[in-house]
């Protein structure tokens, strides 16, 4: 193994001039929750020269609200998501992935910029960013670029950024006030444990119950993370019963065993996709009572 | 009959077990220093992180071993090229099985390094050593083995099957030397005659790792004072590493000194592991004279580390229609792997208790040691019992089921009673062995109002369009299970049970206890320690002990078998009456009393009381003389030995082993215990609400180490019951860590309600039996219960994980 340098700048100007010069051999480094593990297993990018400590650069620390949208500094832990007031108001469901990451020590260490860099299939936090329509802030040499969540992530542990690029932030607009999110993660154990499934939603109701807003983003069960829009589509505009929630269901599931094919696992992966997104489907969206008839 | 002490401990709610434990002891029976909780001896240098593990050695001049593994279950070695590795910056050396200086065959078949052939993906081919881990790493990682592969047996189904490859060709067949072991009472045919329910079932358990919080380290040294080598590490039996290295360098025992640290868990599973790490070591160690350290990381521990054997058991079994057993039989194979230092105990044990604590006239039980090109089992708590009582338990239920009987109903028919026989024969006599079962089970069935919710949720789930649940509804279903077991205490028939001490009584009245037990986080030296201070009247602070060394401790054999206690119990209690007996000389003389001709165990009737450190004449308390002048007195003006060997061994079993018939135990435990679930119906989703169980142990020397013991337990078996399964695909492990070996974590942990029931069995120390293993055994088969209580539907295979609680089966 070649022996790697370590660099530990103190501002965002610093980093890109650095990346941009070392292109693929300069990695990021910030809370370190995958870097070490790649470290230790040999796994790094062959060309890995140098390790760029971002851990300490204060511009890429913090939560904060600009009008209408509320931004999320690329080194931002997921004990501070988790904790974060704002957040808490305005993206619960974004709260919840957070607190349901690995244990407290990673939560603290590991930070939102990292977990979607990395592009974990499983990773927790992009299901809620998915449903929040989060924009990712992108900043080079050549300036700034900002790409809707869904087209950063382009496969498997693979994205849109480019080597010379370094997050900076995650932000999105905050959800109309009577929106209401979702968040599930199904674990084989109750800490340290990734995702078998998870699921995120948000949507709003019209006054007359017509749902207006719907977003649908399950995790682990695609490639890569997507918005299921057809499920969106198909609710859009109608008032909800348990007949529409049940087809719904039903074509979250059906989405994706048409993405991924019938696979070794599909056989409990679907049914229990269709019972996740029946359930949050529920949670989120009132269902008027129909009236009693004598 | 014995009384029966009843102690609850609630471990949720009631933080001070230790004083629940004093207020309810029995007026009867008053202790000094047994059946207290004080603090762990070696708890302070724990819980400050100044203890030394074994992966803390280090040595001046040290290299670092690492081991080349196969990646193939079955193969010819071909070559071995060391050309690339060698070429590493720091490499120091290489060994292969050519390099061994003595035995390349150790105790079980295992070899040093694989000689002609690999046996299983991970067997050991070479191992390397450079002047830093990184390096060794390296260059192990470049060793280039040719290989031809062979054909492999993965299961027990090929390795059975008639012309399959034989895993040791100079054996007949892939059967297991020693382990075909029976257990034959009555006639079944008879008994199947009489029966009008005749059940037929399989039940799986899988392998499933000891998961110690710490992996494997050693470190091999030439012995810097005399011929020979010292070997530390995180070794649970110190004397089979000795033997079994000093024969693979070729040496006399005496030549190879074992020194254990401290153990950051063991479960059994630290032995045949570490044997094979320090006989590498041992050859490189010889052939370089430096230092040589070894320290697994977790992948490898996962690859070569302790897993518990799988069995496939096949049973039959029948009752009459007013839920009476009539007879039982069973078939069962335990998967050994490539090499076998266990199953010829391990099934043993198992014949012993196939059929379960219950009365039952005709037994036909078989169980067979099968190897397989697979890793190999190795002991892990409960030895035989977690997939035993998991299938006999859920057959039990079955049973139950279909003679419209509720779980409890049937087992309160059935189980064992005081002077009942079991297979083997022995009576379970009241004076010495009350066996409480059935209070056990009204105790933890009444205090977990199991008929009712047992009742409502059976009808819940065979109501029509419950199943239609699984779609939509959150709903959370409930169930409740029961289950129940018997336990050998000690080795029994397994082996010689001897266990063995020395105690030091220093001249300043300060007490070392040199003890063969040793001490793995199950709290040995604390429980030990108090029994001596029972004996003595000595205070706990003035208690030490030696470390494990086989320099320096006795040989008696392995700590295994909740056999620290019950046999290395007795020879301190031994050690401690010799040097009481001595100083009792010296104090009836100093004190100018005449001696009690019956000084024994008649608690209060000897002339001398032994108490608070001191020595004074029970009817002249003002007349006494302090432990540390009396022990001055012996030690400066009257010669006399404050040192003493005790040696234990329970009464010899007959026990004949062509039949399994005899006395197979000197004594047994019972428990029982409920699980109350909930399943969440639409994801396969267990979660263990609540676990009540109660044991009758004998004594608890500690209660608080025992609840402890008995919680890490009841862990273990949630684990194995629900989440930890080892895909062991094509034969290579697919879970190394653990993001995919799924161990349970603080958060899952129940509420966990344990009751204790104290007897005075007269066969272990103040008639403690040892705890160590029998918590784990009844949590699966009650969890497996309680999920047919929720559903109506029977899992036979473990852990019931998502995939098998949703769709009846595993995925792959």
């Amino acid at each position: 193994m070649k022996p790697l340098a370590i660099l530990q700048p103190e501002t965002i100007s610093e980093v890109i001039a650095v990346i941009d010069e070392y292109d693929n051999r300069a990695l990021c480094i910030a809370g370190a929750t995958d870097v070490m593990i790649a470290l230790r297993n040999r796994e790094l990018p062959e060309a890995t020269e140098l390790l760029v400590d971002i851990s300490r650069i204060a511009e890429l620390q913090g939560i904060r609200e600009d009008e209408n949208l509320i931004k999320i500094a690329a080194g931002t832990t997921h004990t501070e998501i988790e904790q974060d007031p704002l957040l808490q108001h305005y993206a619960p469901c974004l709260c919840a992935a957070a607190r349901s990451i690995g244990s407290p020590q990673i939560r603290n260490r590991g930070t939102m910029g990292g977990n979607i860099v990395t592009a974990a299939q499983c990773a927790d936090t992009i299901p809620p960013l998915m449903v929040l329509s989060a924009e990712i802030v992108l900043v080079s040499r050549c300036g700034t670029r900002i790409l809707p969540i869904e087209e950063f992530f382009t496969g498997p542990k693979k994205t849109a950024r480019r080597n010379n690029e370094l997050v900076t932030e995650i932000r999105f607009a905050k959800p109309p006030p009577n929106a209401r999110g979702y968040f599930y993660k199904l674990m084989r154990k109750e800490t340290v444990a990734k995702a078998r499934i998870s699921i995120a939603a948000l949507a709003e109701q019209s006054l007359d119950g017509t749902i207006s807003l719907l977003r649908l983003s399950p995790g682990s069960v695609t490639p890569r993370p997507r918005r299921f829009y057809p499920v969106e589509q198909l609710l859009e505009g109608r008032k909800p019963d348990e007949h529409l929630i049940e087809e719904a269901a039903g074509k979250t599931a059906e989405i994706m065993v048409s993405i991924t094919g019938r696979r070794w696992s599909t056989p409990y992966k679907e049914p229990v996709l269709r019972t996740l997104a029946a359930r949050a489907l529920k949670e989120i969206l009132t269902i008027e009572e129909q009236p009693h008839v004598q | 009959m014995n009384p029966t002490k009843q102690v609850n401990q609630n471990t949720n709610q009631n933080p001070d077990q230790g004083k629940l434990l004093q207020t309810d002891a029995s007026p009867e029976i008053s202790f000094k220093a047994v059946n207290k909780s004080f603090a762990r001896l070696d708890g302070y240098e724990k819980v400050t992180g100044r203890v030394a593990f074994g992966a803390d050695i280090s040595k001046y001049r040290q290299i670092y071993a690492v081991n080349v593994l196969s990646p193939l279950a079955h193969a010819k070695i071909m070559q071995i090229d060391l050309s690339q590795a060698m070429k590493v910056p720091g490499f120091t050396a290489a060994a292969t099985a050519a390099d061994v200086p003595g035995s390349n065959s150790m105790f079980g078949r295992f070899p040093v390094l694989a000689a002609e052939e690999v046996k299983f993906i991970g067997d050991g081919v070479a191992v390397i050593a450079a002047e830093t881990r990184e390096a060794a790493v390296l260059a192990a990682s470049l060793v280039k083995v040719t290989y031809r592969e062979l054909p492999a047996v993965l299961t027990v189904k090929e390795a059975l099957a008639p012309e399959a490859p034989r895993v040791h060709p100079d054996l007949e067949d892939n059967h297991i030397e020693h382990s075909h072991h029976k257990m034959y009472s009555g006639n079944v045919e008879t008994g199947f005659s009489q029966a009008d329910i005749i059940l037929e079932r399989d039940y799986t358990t899988g392998f499933a790792y000891t998961g110690y919080i710490e992996p494997e380290a050693v470190a091999v040294y030439p012995d810097p004072g005399r011929n020979g080598i010292v070997i530390e590490g995180t070794i649970q039996n110190p004397y089979s590493v000795r033997e079994n290295v000093a024969a693979a360098l070729g040496v006399p025992m005496n030549h190879v000194r074992v020194i254990q640290t401290a153990i950051g868990g063991s479960f059994g599973g630290k032995d045949e592991s570490v044997i094979v790490m320090a006989a590498r070591c041992a050859v490189l160690a010889a052939k370089t004279r430096r230092p040589v350290k070894m320290v697994l990381s977790r992948e490898e521990s996962s690859r070569i580390g302790g897993k518990r054997h799988p069995y496939f058991s096949h049973y039959r079994i029948g009752a009459t229609r007013d839920g009476t057993i009539t007879a039982i039989e069973d078939t069962v194979y335990a998967q050994g792997g490539a090499y076998n230092k266990q199953a010829m105990f391990l099934n043993w044990r198992g014949s012993v208790h196939a059929a379960g604590p219950y009365r039952i006239p005709h037994v036909k039980t078989d169980i067979y040691g099968v190897y397989t090109h697979t890793l190999y089992g190795t002991a892990y708590r409960g030895f035989s019992a977690p997939q035993l009582v998991f299938a006999v338990e859920s057959l039990i239920d079955e049973l139950a089921e279909a003679c419209r009987l509720d779980p409890l109903e049937f087992r309160l028919r059935n189980c064992l009673k005081p002077g009942d026989t079991i297979p083997s024969g022995q009576t379970l006599d009241p004076e010495k062995m009350p066996a409480n079962l059935r209070e056990i089970l009204l105790a933890v069935t009444d205090k977990t109002g199991f008929k009712k919710k047992w009742q409502e949720n059976r009808i819940r789930a065979i109501q029509p369009g419950h199943q239609n649940l699984k779609q939509l509804t959150p709903q959370q279903l409930s169930g409740i299970g029961l289950s129940a077991t018997y336990r050998g205490a000690g080795l029994g028939g397994e082996g010689l049970d001897t266990g063995a001490a020395v105690l030091t009584l220093d001249r300043d009245g300060y007490l070392n206890i040199q003890s063969s037990s040793t001490e793995m986080g199950q709290g040995i030296r604390t429980a030990h320690a108090q029994i001596a201070a029972e004996v003595l009247g000595i205070s706990m602070d003035r208690v030490s002990f030696s470390p494990t060394d086989t320099s320096i401790t006795l040989d008696a054999g392995p700590t295994v078998a909740s056999r620290g206690i019950l046999s290395g119990g007795n020879a301190v209690k031994i050690a401690a009456e010799k040097i009481r007996a001595r100083l009792a000389s010296a104090a009836v003389e100093i004190l100018g009393c005449t001696r009690n001709p019956h000084p024994s165990r008649n608690g209060g009737k000897e002339a001398l009381e032994f108490s608070n450190d001191t020595v004074y004449l029970s009817a002249c308390p003002e007349n006494s003389i302090s432990l540390t002048e009396l022990a001055m007195e012996c030690h400066r003006n009257r010669g006399i030995p404050l040192t003493a060997q005790g040696w234990f061994t329970p009464e010899p079993e007959k026990l004949d082993h062509a039949t399994g018939q005899g006395n197979a135990y000197p004594t047994y435990l019972f428990g029982a215990a409920v699980a109350e679930i909930t399943l969440d119906p639409g994801t396969g989703k267990i979660s263990v609400k609540k676990i009540t169980a109660a044991y009758e142990l004998g004594r608890a020397v500690n209660p608080d180490i025992v609840i402890g013991q008995l919680t890490g337990s009841i862990m273990q078996g949630l684990g194995y019951g629900i989440m930890e399964e080892i895909d062991v695909r094509s034969g290579a492990l697919q879970t190394l860590n653990f993001d995919e070996y799924m161990l349970p974590g603080v958060m899952d942990l129940p509420e966990v309600d344990i009751l204790l029931y104290e007897t005075d069995s007269n066969v272990g120390p103040y008639g403690a039996k040892g705890i160590g293993e029998i918590g784990i055994e009844l949590i699966a088969p009650a969890i497996a219960n309680a999920f047919f209580n929720a559903t109506g539907r029977r899992i036979r295979e473990l852990p019931l994980n998502f995939e098998r609680a949703l769709l009846g089966k595993a995925l792959r």
